[in-house]
């Protein structure tokens, strides 16, 4: 008889052999009845495995869970500075604040000019500025389409009004 | 000018954490929602690893909550529940160790209906007339049957044959070669076979 398949049996029953090795195994099962019997063993086991109920989570399981994460993810920004923090205070060393300063400074001072020269010109929307502009052009130019096409456009001009 | 630079950087400096928070709240929603389309899996493979509900909860949440903490080295698109299970295995093979509460039944154990005391209670609940209860104890006496495997065992087992991985798969989980899933998953199903050898005799009989 060829030798006990008994390692190979898992992996036959999972699909997970050769062409070779299933064929071997298969050709052992034909005449092996204990072989035989330990493969119909392994496969109740996986069957009683797959037909296990699902468990069901406790009444406001995830609830519960959304409060965990709720005070996980507020700890976090707070931990971040805290790291941060701590960080500074182990590093502080005077010539590297300087210099760290020194780049932001070379870094930062390009921006401000680009955006301040080149950028989009930020026109505040809110309610109160709009009614504001509103009057004051409606004020200036009485006869003018401009205070109404503002207005039902919602743009505001570009220049400030005198 | 200086000083509008200055404080503009000083502005920035004290903005960014209060500006990290919509962020966070935005990943905190994201992820909930991951987490409740997986709820049953997770619960259910963190169930049949801690064996009860009140560890299942447990191990479930310390998984979420981990897995939250490293929400950013998720990759969209890929299987969210294999990677929480990569995560949740880590935690409860540590958790398991450290409280070290649950004792483990050694490879070289012998097992057996005279040294094992489950296969003799098996043996006593095998006449039971009522199919609802013996389902009842069907489901305890395989679970039963998981919590005396090794932690290594038992996860590749609850895996493979509960979530149904293929062998990869649970590899990637479990961090280890595909050999070592082969052979940790036989010498599982082995185990559970032996110890449920009485109760799998009596249903095939049965049927």
């Amino acid at each position: 008889m060829s030798p006990h398949v008994s390692d190979r049996l898992s992996e036959y029953m999972d699909g997970a052999l050769g062409v070779q090795d299933v064929e071997r195994v298969r050709a052992h099962l034909d005449t092996c009845p204990a072989c035989l019997q330990e493969y119909r063993g392994l496969q109740d086991v996986q069957q009683l495995l797959r037909g296990l109920p699902a468990p069901h989570p406790r009444e406001g399981f995830m609830e519960r869970t959304h409060w965990r994460l709720a005070r996980e993810a507020a700890a976090q920004p707070a931990r971040a500075r805290f790291l941060s923090g701590l960080r500074e205070a182990f590093a502080v060393r005077p010539f590297r604040v300087a210099l760290v300063a020194g780049a932001l400074v070379v870094v930062a001072l390009p921006i401000v000019w680009m955006t301040g020269s080149m950028g989009p010109r930020e026109v505040p929307l809110d309610s109160d500025a709009y009614v504001r502009h509103y009057v004051m052009l409606s004020v200036d130019r009485p006869l003018a389409d401009e205070a109404t096409s503002t207005f039902v456009s919602s743009d505001l001009p570009e220049q400030p009004i005198r | 000018m200086a000083e509008a630079v200055s404080s503009l950087v000083l502005g920035g400096m004290t903005v960014s954490p209060d500006a990290a928070e919509p962020r966070t709240a935005h990943r905190l929603a994201a992820f909930e929602e991951l987490v409740l389309r997986h709820q049953s899996q997770i619960y259910r493979v963190a169930y049949r690893l801690a064996g009860n509900h009140d560890d299942a909860e447990d191990l479930a949440q310390e998984a979420i909550i981990e897995a939250f903490r490293a929400f950013d080295r998720y990759q969209p698109g890929t299987y969210f529940d294999r990677w929480l299970f990569r995560i949740m295995s880590r935690t409860y093979i540590d958790t398991v160790r450290r409280r070290n509460r649950r004792p483990t039944v050694s490879l070289d154990a012998p097992m057996g209906p005279d040294r094992d005391p489950l296969v003799t209670v098996m043996g006593d609940s095998k006449g039971d007339p009522q199919q609802m209860t013996e389902a009842v104890d069907l489901d305890g006496t395989v679970q039963a049957a998981l919590d005396r495997l090794p932690e290594e065992f038992r996860t590749a087992v609850v895996l493979a044959d509960i979530e149904g991985l293929p062998y990869d798969e649970v590899a990637n989980v479990l961090r280890c070669p595909v050999g070592t899933v082969r052979s940790r998953l036989h010498r599982a199903r082995q185990m559970l076979r032996e110890a449920l050898g009485p109760h799998l005799g009596g249903r095939r009989g049965s049927r």
